[in-house]
């Protein structure tokens, strides 16, 4: 499973997501996540709409053209969109508007934060509800990075995120970008890094193999970089998925959304009260106990 | 005796324009390379990479080739290919497919991944089109005419074979002393 978790969104120019999409799965990709940007007091409310694949349209025009995107996907199954947060502080106290009980948390399925001085660098290795520390490539980081500090966001299941797409820009850009990576890569060792492109244009993304050749230039090993692209990114998408969750020993969801395979865990009054009420059964909540997770602690 | 130890990349080129250029050489894209080459590893890379490389094979029309390297110098060279931005003016991903020590399971490779996306494309454009007939109406006729048609070459095929095995009968029963009974026999058969 290979993923690519920054591509930008554009709710306005929806043909060049859908090229982008297109592009994506002919590459080998199985999961791609949208990014919005957010700075300041976040007073927004966020709205994502993933494209839908295998679109049927009218009968008159899908026998005269019929789109690139619905003859790559129509092999595919199981291809995910997923929505993405990065918050870019701009002063010192802007970090109390992403706490950990801020609404907005729970509408994303992966937070980052993108931090520019020291002071936000060693409070970000510090939280765990966040996913991924970002970096700007094309300016040079102007703090250092510690091993101390690396080591405690590891231990929190933080990854940090490099966007290889800088690497093909002009020359001083290049020049910032691979002297970035190599920092990165010399004080992480190697571990939790995750690769992604953070492209709107069709003609910057590059395949996942390729991307793990490219690694092995700035020292890092083959296996490693292998790793970075499809486990990092999954057990990212878990840490991201457990923030929803209570403490990540249960979970709260509607009747409705539940699968057929796990139905049985309802038990029969329950499935009752779906069948002959279908109008409160919004405010009806199960509670699934996660088994396995209270196993693990 | 040593080998000289070398890799063959098969790279498949992606256009931006998604059309076919048919004066593509080897020669610019051997260019192109050495340009990358010249520009991310300097004076130094361009002697030390160019060693064995060469481009064995080039069809503008699947967009696939192959290229030489020497063993040492593999990532180099993949990731000089993986920076290229464009070939002759016109933008492009390059995208390395597969990698191997002999030409031949290179050559493999190739046919099985141009043979799936034929394959892939001409299901998918059929099983579209099926689609979009069947939601007309024009399907219940259609169904109609090939079971008449059906109908009548059964119809057919009865006859024809009732026909040979009353021959064969004759035949056979012809080598009897008593034909004449015989004969009256089948007649009547026949009649019933």
């Amino acid at each position: 499973m290979f993923c690519d978790l920054y591509l930008k969104y554009n709710p306005k120019n929806k043909k060049q997501m859908e090229k982008l999409i297109a592009m994506a799965i002919k590459l080998n990709y199985d999961c791609v996540a949208f990014n919005q940007n957010f700075t300041g007091k976040i007073t927004e409310k966020s709205t994502f709409e993933p494209i839908i694949l295998n679109e049927k349209k009218d009968q008159e025009n899908s026998t005269k053209k019929i789109s690139t995107l619905r003859l790559i996907s129509d092999g595919k199954k199981g291809f995910k969109q997923l929505s993405r947060m990065t918050y870019i502080p701009s002063s010192n106290n802007d970090f109390v508007y992403l706490n950990r009980s801020s609404q907005i948390l729970e509408t994303f399925d992966i937070v980052a934060i993108e931090p520019k001085t020291k002071v936000f660098f060693d409070k970000c290795c510090e939280i765990s509800y966040i996913d991924i520390i970002t970096f700007d490539l094309n300016e040079k980081i102007d703090f250092q990075l510690s091993y101390k500090q690396i080591k405690q966001a590891i231990r929190n299941g933080i990854f940090f995120e490099i966007r290889y797409s800088s690497l093909l820009g002009e020359t001083q850009i290049r020049r910032k970008a691979m002297n970035n990576i190599l920092n990165i890569i010399k004080y992480t060792k190697g571990k939790n890094i995750i690769f992604s492109s953070g492209t709107s244009s069709l003609m910057e993304l590059r395949g996942p193999y390729d991307i793990m050749n490219l690694g092995t230039l700035f020292d890092l090993p083959f296996e490693k970089g292998k790793l970075s692209i499809s486990k990092n990114c999954e057990s990212a998408i878990s840490h991201g998925y457990l923030r929803k969750t209570f403490n990540g020993i249960v979970e709260q969801k509607n009747i409705e959304e539940i699968d057929e395979k796990e139905k049985w865990e309802l038990g029969e009054q329950n499935l009752n009260l779906n069948q002959n009420s279908n109008q409160n059964s919004n405010q009806n909540t199960n509670q699934n106990e996660n088994m396995e997770i209270e196993k693990q602690k | 005796m040593v080998r000289i130890k070398q890799r063959y990349l098969l790279v498949e080129i992606i256009w931006k324009d998604a059309g076919v250029d048919k004066k593509l050489n080897s020669q610019i894209i051997f260019n192109s390379i050495r340009q990358s080459i010249q520009y991310h590893f300097g004076e130094f890379g361009n002697a030390k990479y160019l060693e064995r490389l060469a481009i064995k094979y080039l069809s503008p029309l699947k967009n696939l080739t192959i290229i030489r390297c020497a063993r040492k110098n593999l990532r180099e060279v993949w990731s000089s290919i993986t920076f290229l931005r464009q070939i002759n003016t016109r933008e492009c991903i390059c995208r390395v497919l597969h990698t191997s020590g002999t030409i031949l399971s290179c050559q493999k490779q190739a046919i099985k991944y141009s043979e799936d996306s034929l394959l892939i494309t001409t299901m998918k454009l059929l099983f579209i089109q099926n689609q979009n007939q069947n939601q007309n109406q024009n399907q219940n006729q259609n169904k109609n005419q090939i079971e008449n048609e059906n109908q009548n070459e059964n119809q057919n095929e009865n006859q024809n074979q009732n026909q040979n095995q009353n021959q064969n009968q004759n035949q056979i029963e012809n080598q009897i002393e008593n034909q004449n009974q015989n004969q009256n026999q089948n007649q009547n058969q026949n009649q019933n």
